[in-house]
């Protein structure tokens, strides 16, 4: 092909749908060649700026009902909490089954307490019987003959002359 | 004013179960939507337009997926959907068309930096975004069918069969209009050089 490419065969070129004739020329015919690259590059610059803007992630969509998909957007500040109740919740029987001390610990534990208790009420005892101890050391006289002493002292404050 | 969309689903005679390729519809709306928002989006030109084409587009599809049959490949049906949800919507109003383009002038920046081995100069580049923006404008004032062939050919990939069944056109016609379109932005790049 001598002649240049006409109109019809530069669009037939960028469209895809260029003959093989076309195609020789173009690889030995600079003009053609820039003619061509002209507009393909212009076409292609646009097609990838669309491509490259025109992107957005597919929504979420129950497509058989047409509307968006439901979400567990169930009080999702709470979720986090529930589920670690929940968990504890759960966790707790195999924590006692599982207790990392030996069973024992616990009956022991149980019976340390019980002793403790047991001492505290001997102390309480112990005190008691002190105070009463005090009480009665600090009697002048036992207290079986206490009313005698009243007695006597009654009638030596009566009959004081009849000593004298 | 809007009127009720009708889309013309493409539909087989022939009474068959449905395409296997659609059980999983999920999947199907993970790999196509892509190709699918994009041919809307680059018709329609707004975001927003273009998804809900595109959303339409997949629950008409799932509507109507007994129909599909395989004969043609499952984007070209997608994509027949579309393009009669976008020729329905353009019917129904005027859309602004490149008025998203337009906003976006960091478009002609971003396809600059792709085709930055092409042109290394600051001013090759500028260029280069200048010719771009030349064909924006050119495909703005195509005819509906000349833009649609136009996009589905260059910025969809697909080649002249796939666009006539897709478009429900004669692959004379579709060439006719893809060499009327691409005669329109020559004019427009050539007048700038």
């Amino acid at each position: 092909m001598n002649q240049h490419l006409t109109e019809q065969q530069i669009l037939e070129w960028v469209a895809g749908t260029a003959t093989a004739e076309s195609r020789r020329h173009v690889e030995q015919c600079a003009r053609c060649g820039a003619e061509v690259e002209c507009l393909e590059s212009a076409v292609r610059g646009f097609a990838g700026a669309v491509r490259q803007a025109a992107v957005r992630p597919a929504p979420s969509l129950d497509w058989a009902a047409g509307r968006p998909r439901a979400t567990s957007n169930w009080m999702p500040a709470w979720r986090p909490a529930i589920a670690a109740l929940a968990l504890l919740l759960l966790a707790a029987p195999l924590m006692f089954h599982f207790s990392p001390y030996p069973k024992d610990i616990d009956s022991k534990v149980y019976t340390t307490a019980n002793k403790q208790q047991q001492q505290l009420e001997r102390e309480r005892a112990d005190v008691a019987l002190l105070e009463q101890v005090d009480a009665a050391v600090s009697r002048p006289v036992p207290q079986p003959i206490e009313p005698l002493v009243q007695l006597v002292a009654w009638g030596s404050k009566t009959n004081s002359g009849v000593t004298e | 004013m809007e009127t009720a969309v009708t889309i013309e689903l493409p539909t087989s005679p022939a009474v068959a179960s449905p395409s296997p390729l659609l059980d999983d519809f999920d999947a199907v709306v993970a790999q196509y939507w892509p190709r699918v928002y994009r041919y809307a989006c680059s018709a329609v030109r707004d975001p927003d337009e273009a998804q809900t084409i595109a959303q339409d587009c997949f629950m008409k599809a799932y509507r109507a997926r007994e129909q599909f049959r395989g004969e043609s490949g499952l984007a070209t049906w997608l994509i027949q959907i579309a393009v009669n949800l976008v020729r329905d919507r353009a019917r129904n109003r005027r859309l602004q068309f490149w008025k998203w383009a337009a906003t976006r002038s960091v478009e002609a920046g971003e396809a600059g930096h792709w085709l930055s081995d092409q042109a290394p100069t600051p001013e090759a580049r500028a260029s280069t975004r200048q010719q771009i923006a030349e064909v924006g404008k050119a495909v703005e004032y195509l005819s509906g069918r000349q833009r649609t062939v136009f996009l589905l050919r260059f910025v969809d990939g697909m080649d002249l069969a796939e666009i006539a069944s897709a478009t429900g056109l004669k692959e004379g016609t579709v060439k006719a209009h893809l060499f009327r379109a691409l005669g329109a932005v020559r004019r427009r790049v050539g007048a700038i050089r």
